[in-house]
């Protein structure tokens, strides 16, 4: 199947060869349902079917649908003039000489029309009717991504832009899949009314990132969804436009023929977790959905760092931690008061069953930075019989060498 | 008909013993595969004998963050160092397939910072773990729902202290389709709300570094006694001395008071001393 564009007419049309791929798309009729249902979204306003691309051509800006069941030469002749580019451009002349239709200017005698008004209209004349090979120039994507669409009327409220922001992002996926690219990073423009508010601005943007090179509509679709939900805007908007920032290349992998088996293998994920962990990035904040790289120091609170979780590092190899870890590592750690120089936590007194184990560390950042730390770390457990050991097993350290009041504080639990 | 009847019939015998029949009486299977827990005497009273999949476990802790890995870390830590099965596609030249590693876990609203050196002990690595942090209730309902439904992530850890029983009812709907344990953790104040889950456990730290566990709700016969499970991690043992290991028995339950007063008495005989800690210690048990 292959396009081409005719932009040099007063309304542009697009001429599709077909003739290989109809068992693909189910057939001409099932064909022709489908382009007259979803055609309108885009724009298509007519639809024509012939033998030759001119004629088709012609027949579509007749307004006449079905060239292929009946015979095209009668049909063709009874077309005005100006169905055929080639033929417009002469039809003030061709009327004073009572041309009307194409019939009576095929009833012409071909050497002298040819002098008179040029090869190139017999030429298109005998393409039409399928008389000449035709050759076309045919269409390739362009380098670039850029669409703008003009909204019908002044939109405030910001969801209401999706729907004609997802026109922007059905061209894009057609684009991205021409060039069978994928896209990481795009940008949607958007420009106030010219009646605004002075301090609201000329107009505003939008980048949308995805960790995966993607071209899947449904999937974008929902990022922007998610992320107008969240926007407000100064001023009524007019106009849309969307940019390709960040396209490279997507390699698609082939389906498998065969139907995965019932119950050997894993059912496939609903939503692949990429995307899962995007929208949600998206709705609750990007350093809300956090991923863990492990970092070699011995004070438990730099063991590890949170990032978000599209940042995260392919890890290094590290060394396991010299002693048994807490599982849960309360940040900023609790400080516990003292009864009696026993540290106290919820009330009751815990007992000290391991230790101590002495960390210190941090001289090199400076005291803003890093600050120094000297604690000596016990494994902790509630003393009272009567709750059960309902604190379960903490982790509890002691500064050192601290004239603080508090010098217990609580770091971690075993859970 | 009472059982007692179709039991005396010999012709109903084979009905009886058919495996689609389940008596109310009698522990039930589960139709999708169930993950072990890593404690015998749980499995052998869970329905499935396992954690269950496509549905919701329920744990009521009185406190959040107390001994959620102590119970779930063998049993997840299992889970995920498990190869996910590839489907083998037809090719021509046999390719050595990459391993692909298990989905991580989505901890959704924890009580604390997971510590991941810590969770190295039970087999997690710091690829497999991604921490969701919601702002409140309403997000961390939200964002539980989406990772059930997407049956993407290896297992679902979701605390939500706030949630109601027609929000457990909605995310007990969408678990039916998530290949996944899910674990709701919930206070304990909730035991007396009737919930949606499945299975509802009220999950405790007992004595002697044992956890404790009432089942309040499986299918199948209610459990009355409570089960007490070995759950000390490994490398703890390793710290302790031998009679830590058993602390309600050895170590005394409570500071003994300082009189407000020094009072000149005779101290008490040796004997009674000694006999104090022992005579505790035999109240205990």
């Amino acid at each position: 199947m292959t396009l081409l564009e005719d932009e040099q007419a007063e309304s542009p049309a697009v001429l599709l060869e077909l003739g290989a791929s109809l068992r693909l798309f189910g057939g001409l009729r099932a064909l022709h349902r489908r382009v007259l249902r979803e055609g309108p979204a885009y724009g298509v306003q007519g639809l024509a079917w012939a033998p030759t691309s001119l004629g088709a051509l012609a027949l579509a800006r007749a307004g006449i649908v079905d060239g292929l069941t009946q015979d095209l030469t009668p049909l063709l002749d009874s077309l005005p003039l100006h169905s055929l580019s080639a033929v417009a451009a002469h039809a003030p002349m061709l009327a004073r000489l009572g041309c009307q239709r194409l019939g009576q200017l095929r009833a012409l005698p071909r050497g002298p029309t040819a002098r008179r008004f040029g090869a190139a209209l017999l030429q298109a004349l005998d393409q039409a009717y399928g008389q000449a090979p035709e050759a076309h120039a045919w269409v390739v994507a362009p380098e670039q991504f850029r669409a703008r669409l003009e909204l019908p009327y002044r939109i405030e409220n910001a969801p209401a832009l999706s729907h004609y922001v997802e026109q922007l992002l059905r061209q894009l996926c057609a684009w991205l899949a021409a060039r069978h690219a994928g896209i990481k990073r795009l940008t949607l423009a958007w420009q106030h009314d010219a009646m605004r508010a002075r301090e609201a601005g000329s107009g505003g943007q939008l980048s949308l990132g995805t960790a995966d090179t993607t071209r899947d509509f449904g999937h974008l679709a929902r990022l922007m969804r998610e992320h107008l939900a969240q926007l407000t805007l100064q001023a009524p908007v007019g106009e849309l436009s969307l940019c390709a920032d960040e396209v490279l290349a997507l390699q698609e992998h082939s389906a498998s023929l065969l139907p995965p088996n019932g119950a050997g293998s894993p059912e496939q994920p609903r939503e692949p977790l990429n995307q899962l962990l995007e929208r949600m990035a998206v709705r609750l904040g990007p350093e809300r959905v956090r991923r863990a790289r492990l970092r070699e120091d011995h004070r438990p609170e730099c063991m590890q760092d949170w990032l978000a979780w599209g940042q995260v590092l392919p890890p290094a190899s590290m060394r396991p931690a010299l002693q048994p870890q807490p599982s849960w590592l309360l940040e900023p750690p609790l400080a516990l008061k003292t009864r009696r120089d026993q540290p106290v936590h919820q009330g009751q007194v815990l007992q000290l069953l391991a230790g101590p184990q002495r960390i210190e560390g941090g001289w090199w950042g400076g005291k803003a930075v890093d600050p120094q730390v000297q604690r000596d770390y016990f494994l902790a457990r509630s003393s009272s019989s009567a709750s059960n050991g309902l604190s379960g097993l903490l982790w509890i350290y002691q500064e050192r060498l601290s004239t603080a009041e508090q010098r217990w504080f609580l770091h971690g639990v075993f859970a | 008909m009472p059982t007692a009847v179709l039991a005396a019939d010999p012709s109903h015998a084979a009905l009886l013993a058919d495996a689609r029949l389940w008596r109310a009486t009698s522990l039930g299977a589960s139709a999708s595969p169930c993950i072990a827990s890593g404690f015998g005497a749980l499995d052998a009273q869970l329905p499935g004998g396992g954690w269950p999949t496509r549905m919701l476990s329920e744990i009521l802790q009185a406190q959040a963050g107390l001994c959620e890995w102590r119970l779930l870390g063998p049993a997840l830590g299992r889970l995920l160092q498990q190869q996910a099965p590839q489907p083998q596609p037809m090719r021509r030249k046999p390719a050595t397939p990459a391993p692909a590693a298990r989905p991580p876990l989505l901890l959704v609203n924890p009580p604390q910072q997971p510590h991941l050196p810590g969770l190295r002990a039970h087999g997690i690595t710091p690829q497999q773990l991604v921490w969701v942090a919601p702002a409140n209730a309403l997000q961390a309902l939200w964002a539980t729902e989406q990772a059930i439904k997407a049956n993407a992530a290896g297992a679902v850890l979701a605390w939500l202290p706030e949630a109601r029983p027609a929000q457990i009812r909605r995310l007990q709907a969408a678990a039916l389709g998530s290949a996944a344990p899910v674990f709701l953790f919930r206070p304990l104040a909730v035991q007396t709300q009737s919930s949606a889950a499945p299975l509802r456990l009220i999950l405790s730290p007992g004595a002697d570094w044992q956890l404790q566990l009432h089942i309040l709700k499986r299918r199948g016969p209610a459990h009355a006694q409570a089960l007490r499970l070995e759950a000390l991690p490994a490398e703890l043992a390793a710290l302790l001395a031998p009679r830590q290991l058993r602390p309600a028995t050895v170590i005394a339950p409570s500071i003994p008071a300082v009189p407000k007063e020094l009072s000149h008495e005779p101290k008490p005989a040796p004997s009674a001393v000694l006999a104090r800690p022992a005579a505790r210690a035999a109240s205990l048990q």
